[in-house]
């Protein structure tokens, strides 16, 4: 099976956040599909379980786009600038969710699809431009970054159907907060000298996170103040 | 026992390094590597498990943490024993088989992950004495003496905070088994009376 994941980068580009939510949901929705069909696609006759694998296999390559081009050492630079209130405007509200996307598109990625959360750069952006002129003037970058996190949370930017009010079970929710403040946590640590080791950063932030306990802030993740004291408590010791 | 790696970094002192998760799984990893060249034997770190010994190790440190500039070398010890507490009780470390030829009576053939993370906090309470204090570390006589390490093995296991005078037995200094998770800072004249000899 081709692999259009390449292809499909060239003729789109960098894609908008609605186009970039539609290919990490095809993604998962061919994930999930895959894990519920397993069993019955073995009974399929040859041709058809051929055709059927071939098709999941179009959808899962699609996402793929995303992974095959993760953000560069400037796109993370500028999010994390952005998070930190140095960097504003429209374009770096559009770059920082992209960003943010993929660093949660790596936390979750262990996650069983069935289990996955999605995160949408479109209801997320929408939600964090709205945010500009509320964020305190003066505070700090890691009260800044709990107020983001806190309003994307809030529009259910990270949901089974983003942007709606879908009960998650505790536990999802648990996993989904853990994930959201890893990522404002990696990209408010010092960046690393060499680009290659971004992923490392953001897998430490995570399990710096995880390591933290079931402690009530991250049940709800809605304490603006006890959240940006976290960051602020976390940072240093990325 | 292995040395440790060079990670000194001239921007910051190590003390302060080794506050930072990225340095402390890089020192621990190469500690790991280096314990296997030495033992034959190959160790698996679970990062999660690492990260979590990470958490745990800074909040013991961030609610002793001296203020007086003057217990700042007695607490390099402490320190360096709260993370082998920490270790010990998340355990990231699985050694995997020793080879033919190694020493019975050895403790990285005893108990190698214990003594990957002895191994470990001895090298890092060295580093940040040398680099940090300008202070020579004594010689570790009892790093070898197998009774040591049964009882280290047996008791940490029931009280993990015995792991704190353990260390500062290996390390050749005085332990105080009273209060193993208390701070009192009253080591300076102890590592500065060794040093001297």
């Amino acid at each position: 099976m081709a692999d259009y994941s390449g292809r499909m980068h060239r003729l789109i580009g960098p894609a908008p956040p609605p186009l970039r939510d539609l290919l990490r949901g095809a993604k998962t929705a061919a994930e999930v599909t895959e894990e519920s069909l397993a069993p019955a696609s073995n009974l399929l006759p040859g041709t058809l379980a051929a055709l059927f694998r071939a098709t999941l296999e179009t959808l899962e390559a699609s996402g793929r786009v995303l992974v095959a081009n993760p953000p560069s050492a400037e796109d993370i630079r500028a999010a994390s600038r952005y998070l930190a209130g140095i960097e504003t405007g429209l374009r770096t509200v559009d770059n920082f969710v992209s960003v943010f996307g993929s660093g949660w598109d790596r936390c979750v990625a262990n996650e069983r699809p069935r289990q996955r959360l999605q995160f949408s750069e479109t209801i997320a952006g929408l939600k964090v431009a709205a945010l500009a002129g509320e964020m305190g003037e003066g505070r700090s970058r890691e009260f800044r970054a709990a107020r983001i996190i806190v309003a994307m949370r809030k529009v259910h930017a990270t949901a089974r159907v983003p942007g709606t009010p879908i009960m998650l079970t505790a536990e999802q929710r648990f996993r989904a907060n853990l994930a959201m403040f890893a990522v404002a946590l990696w990209l408010l640590a010092d960046r690393p000298e060499r680009h290659s080791e971004e992923d490392r950063i953001l897998d430490l932030s995570y399990a710096l996170t995880n390591s933290q306990g079931s402690g009530e802030l991250f049940s709800e993740l809605n304490d603006v103040e006890a959240i940006g004291f976290e960051l602020a408590r976390l940072r240093p010791h990325v | 026992m292995a040395g440790f790696p060079d990670f000194a970094n001239a921007d910051r002192p190590v003390r302060k390094s080794v506050q930072r998760l990225r340095w402390f799984v890089d020192a621990f990893q190469e500690q790991a590597a280096r314990t296997a060249e030495e033992t034959g034997i190959e160790f698996d770190v679970d990062q999660s498990l690492l990260a979590g010994a990470f958490s745990s190790w800074l909040r013991s440190f961030d609610a002793q943490k001296p203020t007086e500039p003057g217990r700042r070398v007695p607490f390099v010890g402490f320190a360096a024993g709260l993370m082998l507490r920490s270790l010990v009780q998340s355990d990231p470390a699985t050694a995997g088989s020793a080879p033919q030829t190694a020493d019975a009576g050895c403790p990285a053939e005893y108990w190698p992950e214990g003594y990957l993370y002895v191994s470990f906090c001895l090298n890092l309470r060295a580093l940040v004495l040398q680099q940090d204090f300008e202070k020579e570390p004594p010689a570790v006589p009892k790093l070898r003496d197998a009774r040591a390490w049964w009882s280290f093995k047996e008791n940490v296991q029931s009280d993990p905070s015995l792991a704190i005078p353990f260390l500062d037995l290996f390390a050749g200094e005085e332990p105080d088994w009273t209060m193993p998770g208390m701070f009192e800072g009253d080591g300076t004249a102890r590592l500065e009376a060794s040093s001297a000899g």
